[in-house]
């Protein structure tokens, strides 16, 4: 016999088609992020777990929490009234003036192109066709606020439309919006300290950058240095040929340079971090006002990496085939370039001095590199270069060395006599004998 | 045993008669116990009711698959309630990107090999051949128990990819060389990959030991009188899909087992040289090889697999229109010879899937032209159809139900095929969710209704028991509406060139104005997911306290209903001679509007 | 009830038809041609569009009848027929013209895009390098002619003249990728192991996005990169600027 069904059957369907009606506008909310100290430190601090508690709580004021990251304001920063929290802002209007003019020019121009639907929309008088895409949360709010403002009445629709423009135009993101952006984008690799330990991380080769030692490979100064906005912007916009690190250049202006914002602190954090578990390690206590001298000192050596730009005395020079002869002299002269030591007779990366005979007997890398990972020099012949292959780039590469790994700077290089090891016309010979071996480009 | 009549047994509703049977069946299983009952038998009938458990909870576990896949779709990089935390908890609670990749991987795979493929051959396949065609059991029972052992240890191997360093397989159920065979490229190519393949391999054998038992069944063991043209298309469907897996099985074995001497061994029989994978250059053996090679092999395979995939629910549809409609299967010999076509062209249209690959200008065109012919024969089978019940007398019970609804979303499918197949569109569409949308329409859309159909329609006869009617319309209806707010949107999503297997659409401008429609179909998949409980429900109901069914509670001619229900070691219970097609319904049956296939043997 | 179920089938029917119908003006359908292909493409995809229409429309009418009719009319008992020849004949053959006319209809258009013989003989000509996970471009640089020194790498972006011939020679480091511009409806598969080539007229200046279209590891959803087409005064303005600025001391670093 057949039971009516009809009761249950209605109050099933009653019940879904109710409950999807608050589910039409259901945002989940972003997942908790907390930052981990580093085993480093957790055994610095093994004795003492009171004055570890005590430094999370001093970095976590210092810095802010992984989803509102900003900097505490610093004594030596209010009296110059820098704000590193706003680097759009110029000097003494409540930020730092990293961004200069003719960036913030060039940020603007990008902010139109990207935001060129909802610009035109908000001219053509139609805020309703405004929409902002949902991973800039923010600036969504933002535009949803100023239109809550014109719905009350309270600004008028031309307001509305010349605040809704000057808002996409002049849109940079804050660190907030710019660590939710590094939540999707970046934390999947780079993890949440920037440790280079996100759940992507432990499948890549090379791993991804541990930002908080604050060395960077591919920069255009002279090592050691921490690195300009500008070489994070470049890897940010390029990628790292060779290695996972993506081209990001899909993103606007204005996010890459709240990302390269992200990226400072969270090196800077975890800098802070190992000195001062170093500290306490070798003198037992921290003082004071630790977190904030040491904050002060490693953000003022990334301020004067500006100053550190490696340039060339002369433009690249024509590649001929005796400027190339010429390189291949100096890459395999042992008391000049001393290339093929490392990089192999053939720039194959099979050098001897890069081996060594391990304790399994075998070969393996002879060296580590700053992170603690085997590394192996460069396959020339793949015309792969990570940090660029403009000509200026691999000058750059010769010239300074790679930070955190065994090339050499030759630039500073010196003879016994004290006289500079190799000239600028030799790098120069280099940088074309290095381009020619790339297998790809027989006319290189 | 009932006493053998002279009669057709009749209409069961109210006075059934296979009682004595039924009690006897029952009986007889109590004294066995579970184990032998259930588990240990080379009885068809238990055989493929395992395959039927098994292939459901794969279906399940898929399911639950594409539920994460769609929240990630419509919500990108955050945490799902609850198994946020249970399952994601090392990536922050959300899907990683390497975890989404091994997500669709695994259900697409599982659907496709674990679920779909053993439901239509394994269970249904299984159970319904012998009964259909007059014999008391398959030609190899052993064989077939065989069969369902190696099928669980295939589904062992698969779901093993969870467990091991890496993750599961995660190059997509497609398994592109090189990112399946290098383990550096994926992370999921490692131990993952090489479970996948011997699961695959595995399956492989299950599945031709299953497709050879069915077809030797068929062959040589037919009631006397059951001539070929006398089959039900059921038959024909199950026949035809198990040869083309005979036919084509053996090429995706090959090319599985190169697949792991690359991976194992070293070879590179699909690796070229020169790679520089994660900053490795890959060691492998002579390094010639070509990834297009895997492609030809695999879509050797899988192109007739998906033809697999629909014919027997093509033949279940068929035979239930024809009984709910009680008319004859309208043009039954072109609708045999269209289920050939269908198998015969679908062993040469495998180039479709690589128009994009590198496959050549002519071999393009030639692959074309046998995919726009292949849309011919599932057409002329639609008209068929339709024609089939047009002048019926409609009996809308829920199997008549899904199999009209298998009819009007196959229809859609099929036609969606003919934008894949004009190769220029193709070039735009290839990889896009109009593909997704496709074939989720045929599978789903039609396999997956028909076999929802199938089980309305069988499953008294299994059990013995009927299924609440109005409960499963009520679960057709909700599945019909919701699967098509789940699928049609993709065509547009396709269509605006939105590409497969991406983690978060929003990274392209070109797809940001489409996260409303990802919302509406993932908020849909939910309801679509959830409203299948209406169907457990009803089967768990009619299990506990369902009504006792006779032999023929459709009051249809073909042979399993002459049997008790459910039926008993042996099937029959008196010797049958077929005398006329399987399709006798209407003015020209005799005495009643149906007039059964078989009578008792004199 | 009985009434519902033929009700369905037409509701399906005017559901699809509606959704189709309104969908290009909601934006949820082919992006904005930019290429000289993908007209020709978009005729065909159009041409289909109305031929799937119709026999949608044709077939759900039919299938909504028989049940309709079916459903209603219970008495009595239905011809016995098992089938009709001429009927048969009928609709397969109107269904292969059709099936055989669109075939016929898309070879000209197949041949413009991979036919060896149309592919461009002079044209600007570049390098695609697709790994994981991101796309680089070699630019023949001011001698115009690939694989000589002053070649100009860059990440993500391609740099193409519009309104003239472009010939794309493709080439994968590690898995296959591919290389998909919708707005172009240019679609190719870069297969390791070979260098496959592409060609492709963009129509009018613009920049277009480039989707990586076959899986190739986990970072395959976010490898994109963009066409930019330049009119051909500005291609050569950009040409000579990057040239230019190639050989720089890096002075304009230290400002």
């Amino acid at each position: 016999m057949e039971r009516d069904l009809r009761p249950p059957i209605r109050t099933l369907l009653g019940g879904t088609l109710l409950s999807l009606i608050p589910a039409c506008g259901f945002e989940p909310p972003e997942p908790p992020r907390t930052y981990a100290t580093t085993a480093e430190t957790r055994t610095a601090f093994a004795e003492d777990p009171e004055a570890l508690a005590e430094l999370e709580r001093e970095l976590l004021a210092a810095f802010g929490p992984p989803a509102a990251p900003r900097y505490a304001p610093l004594e030596a920063w209010a009296e110059q009234d820098f704000d590193p929290n706003r680097p759009d802002l110029a000097l003494g209007v409540g930020g730092s003036g990293e961004i200069d003019d003719a960036e913030r020019v060039r940020v603007r121009a990008d902010n139109r192109a990207n935001f060129a639907r909802q610009i035109a929309a908000l001219e053509r008088g139609e805020p309703d066709d405004v929409d902002v895409p949902s991973r800039l949360p923010a600036l969504r709010a933002a535009w949803r606020t100023l239109r809550e403002e014109n719905a009350a009445g309270r600004i008028d629709l031309a307001r509305l439309r010349a605040r809704g423009v000057e808002l996409f135009e002049g849109w940079y993101p804050s660190l907030a919006d710019s660590s939710a952006t590094y939540r999707v984008e970046c934390l999947h690799c780079h993890g949440v300290e920037g440790g280079g330990d996100g759940p992507s991380a432990q499948y890549l080769l090379p791993r991804p950058r541990d930002f908080r030692h604050g060395i960077f490979k591919y920069t255009a100064l002279a090592q050691p240095s921490r690195p300009r906005r500008e070489d994070l912007m470049r890897t940010l916009a390029d990628g790292l040929n060779g290695t996972s690190m993506p081209s990001f250049a899909r993103l606007s202006l204005a996010e890459r340079h709240g990302l390269a914002d992200v990226v400072r602190l969270l090196s800077i954090r975890g800098e802070v971090e190992r000195r001062l578990a170093a500290t306490f390690a070798d003198e037992g206590e921290l003082e004071d006002s630790a977190v904030a001298t040491e904050t002060a000192d490693v953000f003022e050596r990334w301020s004067a990496a500006r100053e550190k730009v490696v340039v060339a005395a002369t433009e690249a020079p024509a590649s001929t085939p005796e400027l190339v002869a010429l390189g291949s002299a100096l890459f395999h002269d042992a008391t000049k370039g001393n290339c093929s030591s490392c990089h192999g007779e053939g720039g194959a990366g099979d050098g001897a001095a890069a081996w060594k005979i391990g304790l399994s007997g075998r070969k393996e890398p002879a060296y580590l590199d700053a992170w603690g990972r085997a590394i192996l020099p460069r396959d020339l012949r793949t015309g792969i270069y990570s940090g660029g292959s403009r000509p200026i780039d691999i000058y750059r590469r010769i010239w300074s060395g790679i930070p955190g790994t065994p090339m050499p700077a030759l630039g500073t290089a010196k003879k016994p006599d004290g006289t500079p090891a190799v000239s600028n016309a030799e790098i120069w010979a280099l940088v074309h004998y290095v381009r020619s071996l790339d297998a790809a480009t027989p006319e290189r | 045993m009932s006493a053998p009549t002279n009669e057709p047994v009749g209409c069961a509703m109210s006075a059934p008669t296979n009682e004595p049977a039924g009690r006897a069946l029952s009986d007889h299983h109590a004294q066995r116990g579970f184990l032998r009952t259930w588990i240990i038998t080379v009885d068809h009938k238990v055989i493929g009711i395992q395959y039927l458990v098994a292939s459901s909870a794969m279906l399940l576990f898929g399911g639950l698959l594409a539920m994460a896949i769609r929240w990630q779709l419509a919500w990108p990089w955050t945490e799902m309630p609850i198994v946020g935390q249970l399952v994601f908890g090392e990536s922050g609670r959300v899907i990683s990107p390497a975890a989404y990749t091994a997500l669709f991987t695994m259900h697409g795979t599982a659907m496709v090999f674990f679920a779909i493929l053993p439901l239509l051959t394994g269970a249904f396949g299984n159970y319904l051949v012998p009964l259909l065609v007059g014999a008391p059991d398959m030609a190899f029972p052993r064989l077939n128990s065989a069969s369902f052992w190696i099928f669980l240890a295939a589904m062992g191997l698969f779901l093993a990819g969870f467990f091991v360093e890496g993750g599961a397989a995660d190059s997509g159920w497609t398994a592109y060389p090189p990112l399946a065979t290098l383990p550096s490229a994926a992370p999921g190519s490692g131990a993952g990959q090489t479970l996948w393949l011997l699961a695959i391999v595995v399956l492989g054998v299950s599945s031709v030991l299953n497709s050879l038992n069915a077809v030797v069944t068929v062959v040589k063991m037919r009631a006397p009188g059951m001539t070929w043209m006398r089959l039900p298309l059921t038959v024909w469907g199950l026949l035809v899909a198990s040869a083309l897996q005979l036919a084509a099985l053996p090429v995706l074995t090959a090319g599985g087992v190169l697949q792991l001497s690359d991976r194992i061994v070293g070879t590179a029989f699909y690796t070229p040289a020169g790679l520089l994978v994660n900053s490795v250059a890959p060691e492998v053996a002579g390094a010639g090889g070509s990834p297009l090679l895997w492609q030809h092999l695999f879509w050797f395979y899988s192109h007739p697999a998906v033809y697999v995939m629909v014919l027997p629910a093509m033949g279940f549809v068929s035979d239930i229109l024809s009984v709910n409609a009680r008319k004859p299967v309208f043009g039954y010999k072109p609708m045999v010879w269209a289920i050939g076509s269908i198998a015969g062209l679908g062993l040469i249209v495998w180039g479709h899937h690589m128009f994009t690959s590198g496959l050549g200008f002519e071999m393009g065109r030639a692959f074309m032209l046998s995919t726009m012919l292949i849309a011919l024969p599932s057409a002329v089978k639609t008209f068929n159809w339709i024609a089939t019940i047009w002048g019926g007398r409609i009996r809308l019970t829920a199997a008549m139900c899904f199999a009209l609804g298998f009819v009007a979303l196959f229809v859609i499918g099929g036609l969606s095929g003919l934008w894949l197949a004009a190769t220029p569109v193709d070039v735009y569409l290839h990889d896009t969710y109009l593909v997704v949308a496709h074939f989720h329409y045929i599978v789903f859309g039609g396999t997956v209704l028909a076999v929802f159909a199938a089980l309305h329609h069988w499953l008294p006869k299994m059990t013995g028991r009927a299924l609440n009617e109005t409960l499963g319309r009520w679960h057709f209806l909700g599945t019909f509406v919701a699967l098509n707010c789940v699928f049609l949107p993709m065509h547009q999503l396709g269509i605006a060139g939105m590409i497969r297997r991406t983690a978060d659409p929003s990274v392209y401008r070109l797809y940001e104005h489409l996260a409303p429609l990802n919302r509406f179909v993932t908020w849909s998949a939910f309801v679509l997911a959830a409203w299948q409980l209406l169907f457990v429900v009803n089967v768990l109901w009619s299990l506990r306290s369902g009504t006792r069914v006779g032999r023929n509670p459709w009051e249809a001619t073909t042979l399993e209903w002459d049997a008790p229900s459910p039926p008993g070691h042996g099937n029959f219970d008196r010797d049958l001679v077929v005398d006329c097609g399987p399709y006798e319904y209407g003015d020209a049956a005799g005495a009643r509007d149906f007039r059964p296939q078989a009578r008792a043997r004199t | 009830m009985r009434h519902l179920a033929g009700l369905l089938v037409l509701a399906l029917l005017a559901a699809v038809v509606a959704w189709f119908a309104l969908s290009p003006q909601l934006g949820w359908w082919l992006p904005a041609p930019a290429s000289t292909i993908a007209h020709p493409i978009d005729a065909l995809f159009d041409g289909i569009t109305v031929v799937i229409a119709i026999g949608f429309a044709l077939v759900m009418m039919l299938l909504a009848w028989a049940v309709w009719r079916g459903a209603r009319v219970q008495s009595g008992r239905a011809r016995t027929s098992h089938g009709h020849l001429g009927l048969e004949l009928l609709w397969s053959g109107a269904i292969g013209a059709v099936l055989v006319g669109i075939a016929y209809a898309q070879l000209p258009t197949w041949a413009a895009l991979r036919d060896p013989n149309a592919m461009p003989k002079d044209g600007t000509t570049a390098n695609v390098i697709a790994h994981q996970w991101a796309w680089r471009f070699e630019h023949p640089g001011a001698d115009g002619q690939l694989g000589t020194v002053d070649d100009v790498e860059t990440a993500s972006e391609l740099v193409v003249p519009a309104g003239e011939p472009v010939l794309l020679t493709l080439r994968s480091r590690d898995v296959i990728h591919s290389f998909f511009v919708p707005e172009m409806r240019i679609k190719q598969d870069v297969v390791p192991g070979r260098a496959t080539p592409l060609w492709f007229t963009i129509e009018r200046p613009g920049t277009y996005e480039v989707v990586c279209a076959e899986l190739c590891g986990f970072g395959h959803y976010a490898m994109a990169g963009r066409v930019r087409a330049l009119a051909r005064p500005e291609y050569d303005a950009w040409v000579a600027e990057t040239a230019r600025a190639r050989n720089t001391s890096g002075a304009e670093d230290a400002r």
